[in-house]
């Protein structure tokens, strides 16, 4: 209990086969989050263990994975484990680094649906590149690298939001109650929408009012 | 009905198309049915022919015990009790004296007794002599003369009848001779026919019979129909002399037995003999006057062992059972009318054959599943069977085992070429097919866009140029994406350009691929939208879909998008749902474009309507497509979910 009231410790698993991946991932990652814990995992199963035991708030994993220690790497196998995650009630960020992000497409529907932030990028991307996604992630935004967003989408979700918000006039609160899904969920979709409407934070601007104006622009809401 | 006639050409045509059809389905049946009448005709059927005639003769329903005749069989037990073998002549005196004292009508004395020069045959010779009613035995058919046995001196030769058997290629007995002439050229009768003829006299019916050994052999008005060498499924037999296939009584036990010592301590029913045709032989197994049969319900000696279940192949049947089958046989034809066993022609038998092989061929032929073809000629050989069977009842032995060849063997050497043949037609239907989706959601749309835009602006020579080397490129890519299509066993689909789909992957998944590969293609209908909505097949995952359904599904997206994509103008949102309820899943692309595309003339258009009508047809569903409020174009396609069988449960 007395963890939970304390300051969230931020707690972060790497999923890589490749030892030489995770050795130029974690130093990164510590530097720039002094405070977190990392974790790694070189298989599915183990990463699994290790999310159900420490509950960690942001995922990194490689797409192409074994599904035991010493079992051949799969793509397969790193997208059950996505699945996986993105059902579970923990519903952790997750960054997504594989050199072929382009088997994400089929799980394009359950990301932009997913409560947690989503991010996918090549894996030869630069570290700072990285870095910054996992902050995206872990602001709960979803990011896809471009071949796999190359549209301007708005989920059926989100637009749901939209609607109960300003067509009629409901809380955060209420939305979520509404639809069924988390407060973080709700939020999330609200950074979304901001994300794909291509509004920015700017001083002496309302945020949803933005939103709001962008959205009756471009139809979404009448 | 109206019948036209038709007009020399088209009759010519007609009769090619069925001359060709014959050749190419009816033919291989046709030639099984061929062959199995060859092979019958040669005689290589004829074990097999045998063994169904015995299986189905006994089984027979019973019928009454004959009990016009009565077989006194000297068995082990009579050998032990009079302690002496051969049995002592004064023994089988007394035996005759005994049952004389009962008025039997004639004796048939089965035992040979060609050696008159012991004291004791002074009393059964004086018997012999003394009786009119006695018939004695003699073997007289074989070439040697070593082989045959001399009837008993004391009798006149009318009084004599032969004991000779005649036993087909598999040692069973299954015919009775009932005239021969001898190798020296007498005419002789058998011991059967002889204690008919003397049963029937004193009933007042003439015996008719000619000079030459097979002249017809009549019994008043009742001719008894020879057996000749191709008879039934008999083929090149021996059918010297008066031969007659035997119909034996079915019946557990067919006459009424006794055994010597019955008769010398007088235990039995007087009212047995009296007037009754007596057979006395020898009913045990040391003495080897045994035949095999399998057409019988059960022998003196199965009785003897007390088996109950006749399905033994060889059963022994002593020689006097034979004769009293055989006297019983034309007894009973001639005073009960009991039918004789007879054959049709052997033209009628292959015609038979024949009319079963073209039923094959039918059955093979307007049954589409094998599955279906094999149940129906499976009850057909039931039925060809239960046919077969109600026939030898009623006294008729026709072909089984061939027709049942020929039925089986034509219908299933059908069933094969047919679907063969309509595999191939099937496949090349589909290609065809295959080919147009393929030129159609590729190159054709391309073609579309680019006619379209040539109308608004003027399209520099560049732009053309990069256009159509773009199609150029799509339309040598089909022939590689379909082959790699047609040749995978039709797992996979081929989207436009190389892009080929697994039709194994879940359907959710899949047609989001469809969705998203061909947002990607540049149409200009996608440039104008501002918001893509896009869908969540989640819906479907929970039903089963085919990888036919699955294919339906998916063209049915792209060509949907596609119109989007070619015919929305200044469509600003692209709207995907799919949604399901209960038993009904619904598909429904909305675009808020310009157009309304119903009345359109292009023939791109109308191609792709038809193809939409057609995945509807094939889904069983309903392809609809119709004006969205305020403005738009909403294409639907709602069809039925098929449930697995297993979650009906």
């Amino acid at each position: 209990m007395s963890q939970d009231t304390a300051p969230v410790k931020q707690t972060f698993l790497v999923v890589d086969d490749h030892e030489a991946i995770l050795a130029g991932t974690i130093p990164a990652l510590q530097g720039k989050y002094p405070e977190a814990k990392i974790l790694t995992a070189q298989d599915a199963q183990t990463a699994l263990s290790q999310v159900e035991g420490y509950h960690p708030n942001l995922v990194i994993v490689d797409l192409c994975l074994p599904e035991k220690p010493h079992a051949p790497a799969q793509t397969e196998v790193g997208i059950q484990l996505l699945k996986t995650l993105m059902e579970s009630p923990l519903a952790p960020n997750l960054v997504v680094l594989s050199t072929n992000v382009k088997p994400l497409v089929r799980l394009k529907p359950t990301i932009n649906a997913y409560e947690g932030g989503f991010a996918a990028m090549d894996k030869s991307l630069p570290i700072q590149e990285m870095l910054r996604l996992i902050d995206l992630a872990l602001r709960g935004s979803i990011y896809l690298s471009p071949e796999l967003r190359s549209r301007p989408e708005f989920d059926r979700k989100w637009l749901e939001v939209l609607k109960l918000k300003f067509q009629e006039g409901l809380t955060d609160k209420a939305i979520a109650q509404k639809m069924n899904v988390s407060d973080r969920t709700v939020r999330n979709y609200w950074i979304r929408l901001q994300d794909s409407l291509g509004i920015y934070n700017e001083p002496g601007k309302e945020l949803r009012i933005q939103i709001e104006i962008a959205a009756r622009k471009i139809g979404l809401i009448n | 009905m109206k019948f036209a006639l038709p007009n020399k050409g088209k009759f010519k045509k007609t009769i090619r198309q069925h001359v060709k059809f014959w050749r190419e389905v009816a033919l291989p049946g046709l030639s099984v049915v061929g062959l199995v009448m060859l092979v019958r005709s040669m005689g290589w059927l004829q074990s097999q022919e045998w063994l169904a005639f015995d299986r189905l003769l006994r089984l027979r329903p019973a019928e009454a015990v004959d009990t016009r005749i009565v077989i006194v069989g000297i068995n082990e037990d009579d050998i032990n009790y009079v302690e002496s073998f051969p049995i002592p002549d004064s023994q089988l005196a007394k035996l005759i004296d005994i049952l004389q004292t009962y008025r039997p009508r004639v004796i048939g004395f089965n035992i040979f007794k060609d050696k008159n020069r012991n004291i004791e045959r002074t009393k059964l010779g004086s018997v012999f002599r003394d009786s009119p009613n006695i018939i004695g035995v003699e073997v007289a058919l074989n070439q040697s003369e070593t082989f045959n046995v001399k009837p008993p001196q004391e009798l006149p030769l009318e009084r004599v009848g032969f004991a000779d058997l005649i036993v087909d290629a598999d040692g069973k007995l299954r015919r009775s001779i009932l005239a021969s002439k001898t190798h020296n050229g007498e005419l002789k009768y058998s011991l059967s026919l002889r204690l008919a003829q003397a049963y029937l006299h004193e009933k007042g019916i003439v015996f008719k019979h000619g000079s030459r050994s097979y002249d017809p052999i009549q019994f008043g008005s009742i001719k008894l129909p020879r057996f000749l060498p191709n008879w039934g499924g008999y083929v090149r037999a021996d059918a010297n002399g008066n031969q007659i296939i035997l119909n034996f009584r079915s019946h557990r036990q067919p006459f009424r037995t006794l055994s010597l010592r019955d008769v010398l301590t007088r235990e039995f029913d007087p009212n047995w003999i009296r007037d009754r045709v007596v057979i006395i032989g020898m009913t045990a197994a040391s003495v080897k006057d045994n035949f095999i049969t399998s057409a019988v319900k059960g022998t003196v000696y199965t009785d003897a062992l007390g088996i109950q279940n006749y399905s033994n192949q060889y059963q022994w049947i002593y020689g006097v059972e034979i004769h009293a089958h055989a006297t019983s046989q034309i007894l009973s034809t001639v005073l009960d009318r009991r039918p004789i066993l007879r054959v049709w022609s052997e033209i009628g038998e292959y015609l038979w054959i024949l009319s079963w092989g073209l039923l094959g061929i039918i059955l093979g032929l307007i049954l589409q599943s094998p599955w279906k073809t094999f149940l129906s000629l499976g009850v057909a050989s039931l039925v060809l069977v239960g046919i077969c069977y109600i026939f030898l009842v009623l006294g008729w032995w026709i072909p089984s085992v061939p027709t049942l060849l020929a039925l089986v063997g034509a219908g299933l050497t059908t069933s094969f070429f047919d679907r063969d043949l309509r595999a191939l037609l099937e496949q090349r239907s589909l290609t065809l097919k295959r080919s147009f989706e393929a030129i159609h959601n590729g190159p054709l749309q391309t073609l579309a866009v680019m006619l379209r835009n040539r109308g608004e602006e003027e399209v520099s020579t560049e732009e053309l140029r990069s256009q159509l080397q773009e199609l150029n490129q799509e339309l040598r890519s089909i022939p590689d994406s379909l082959s790699q299509e047609m040749l995978s066993h039709d797992d996979s689909l081929c989207l436009e350009g190389n892009v080929i789909l697994d039709l194994q992957t879940p359907i959710a998944e899949l047609l989001y691929q469809v969705y998203d590969i061909t947002l990607r293609r540049p149409f200009p209908g996608f440039t104008t939208i501002l918001s893509f909505i896009p869908p969540n097949f989640e819906p479907l995952e929970d039903s089963y879909f085919s990888t036919a359904k699955k294919r339906c599904l998916c063209l049915f997206l792209q060509e949907a998008l596609c119109n989007v994509g070619k015919h929305a103008k200044d469509a600003t949102r692209l709207d995907v749902i799919c949604t399901r309820e209960s038993l009904w899943c619904c598909l429904k692309i909305i675009d808020n474009g310009a157009e309304v595309i119903s009345q359109s003339n292009d023939t791109s258009v109308q191609g792709g309507t038809k193809q939409a009508h057609e995945i509807a047809r094939q889904l069983r569903g309903k392809f609809r497509r119709f004006s969205h409020s305020p403005q738009g174009t909403v294409c639907e396609l709602t069809w039925p979910v098929a449930i697995a069988w297993w979650q009906r449960f």
